[in-house]
């Protein structure tokens, strides 16, 4: 099987499409034109410029670029999750980003040296695996922290009547931090049920565009959604288990409002 | 002795409280203008808030050198806004006892507490269907099953009928008697601020300091 490629004047043809999509938003009056219009020009901005710089990457492989990618990934997703939970106190937002980095690391570890038997260094394994993950932990941290936030919002009077009564707050906390797991586990345990059948994963569909055979595409899938699945499980459990501790002072006050 | 007082207590540098104490066998009756700090005052009580000065003593021990949670399962705040888990009574009498890592109590006791509280339903009625004061009666009877040494009851009679807050704080008055407990009750009932004259405390309103 050989690699597919496209041409650029083919590939403008693409943009056509979002025309389809201007069209729906006019008529249903939903303002989001100039919003799909600014996030389809950044994304193009975003990727041409990432597909040069990997260019530049693999041709030149050294671990310090590895490093810096996996960094700027991890900052970037660190940076969003804080900014969008800004109800975090310093130290939920100093945990946020070391579970993150902490759950991350550890399962690119794993893939690379247990499961793809490919060291750190090769950039052409690292850096896509480290996207996947990186972009998986930054979707399932969103859901669980807002979820969990929801929740204790929500259900204050909850978490008040049980503290006045002298529950332990870990005892309190223990059903807000499960249901935030559970969200931000969520779409990815939906992704894998109908995977195969009604989707066809990114990653597989790419590889077999790409030229691999679909057989050894299912097992790189695999691979990947069972690690999606299991950095997010850390990082969230790392974060909301710990974390929800932190919410609660020396004297075992709830300290959110 | 008080069983639990307080000495020139301000919370936030803002309100300042009288030195107050709640004896055991007996029922405190709290009232004041609203805002004058009567929930912060409970809240002081059992360690859930903190005060900018002054001292609670319980037993003549300085709250500050009892375990939150400790402090917390001898006097018991229990909230004007009271809180039920979906399920039954019966269910949220377990779930309760639960969070606190104490064993259910027996039906019989469960009932007896109930009917306390002027109720008289079965213990598998689910909760949510109940009325406000109903669901204030189940949660007042969950609270009194837990024998505490010291209540601190925030309007427990806020959603009830004349009649039923009446014959709810006899209750009271009986158990802190029978049991020999400390007993606070914040209320704005003109009736029961007459009734039991001797025993109010009015804070007043605040002055900023």
């Amino acid at each position: 099987m050989g690699t597919i490629t496209m041409s650029y004047t083919s590939f403008v043809w693409v943009y056509v499409l979002l025309l389809a999509v201007l069209s729906v938003f006019a008529y249903c009056h939903i303002p989001k034109s100039l919003a799909i219009i600014v996030a389809s020009l950044r994304m193009t901005a975003q990727l041409i410029v990432a597909g040069y710089v990997l260019l530049y990457v693999f041709q030149y492989p050294h671990w310090y670029f590895n490093v810096l990618y996996l960094c700027l990934m991890g900052g970037y997703c660190i940076y969003r999750v804080i900014h969008k939970n800004l109800w975090m106190p310093r130290v939920l937002r100093w945990l946020t980003g070391l579970s993150i980095l902490g759950s991350v690391v550890l399962i690119i570890l794993f893939m690379l040296y247990i499961v793809i038997e490919k060291s750190f260094l090769n950039p052409q394994f690292m850096i896509p695996i480290s996207g996947m993950l990186v972009g998986s932990t930054l979707t399932g941290t969103m859901l669980g922290l807002k979820t969990f936030r929801e929740q204790t919002q929500a259900r204050r009077a909850q978490i008040l009547v049980l503290m006045n009564m002298g529950a332990r707050p870990r005892k309190i906390m223990a059903p807000f931090v499960s249901t935030a797991i559970e969200s931000a586990l969520l779409p990815i345990i939906n992704n894998m049920v109908s995977m195969g059948i009604i989707s066809m994963p990114g990653m597989m569909t790419g590889q077999i565009l790409a030229g691999a055979m679909p057989n050894e595409a299912v097992l790189y899938q695999i691979s990947i959604i069972i690690a999606q699945c299991t950095a997010v499980a850390l990082s969230t459990f790392l974060l909301l288990h710990i974390g929800s501790q932190l919410l609660w002072n020396r004297q075992l006050q709830w300290t959110l409002d | 002795m008080a069983y639990i007082e307080t000495k020139g207590l301000v919370f936030d540098n803002k309100i300042r409280y009288p030195d107050i104490g709640l004896k055991r066998g007996e029922v405190t009756f709290i009232s004041g203008p609203s805002g004058c700090g009567k929930t912060t005052l409970f809240r002081l009580l059992n360690g859930t808030a903190n005060a900018s000065a002054g001292d609670v003593l319980v037993e003549g021990r300085s709250i500050s050198r009892i375990e939150p949670l400790a402090l917390r399962r001898r006097v018991l705040l229990v909230n004007q806004q009271s809180y039920l888990f979906i399920g039954t009574i019966a269910e949220n009498f377990a779930i309760y006892y639960r969070y606190l890592e104490e064993n259910s109590p027996k039906e019989e006791v469960m009932q007896a507490c109930l009917q306390s509280c002027g109720l008289s339903m079965p213990l598998t009625t689910p909760v949510q269907p109940l009325s406000g004061g109903e669901q204030q009666r189940v949660f007042n009877a969950i609270c009194l099953s837990l024998k505490r040494e010291c209540y601190l009851w925030d309007e427990p009679t806020a959603a009830l009928d004349e009649e039923t807050a009446q014959a709810f704080v006899a209750v009271l008055v009986e158990q802190a008697k029978k049991n020999y407990l400390a007993m606070a009750v914040i209320t704005h009932d003109d009736h029961l601020l007459k009734e039991y004259k001797e025993q109010t405390i009015i804070l007043p309103a605040i002055k900023i300091l």
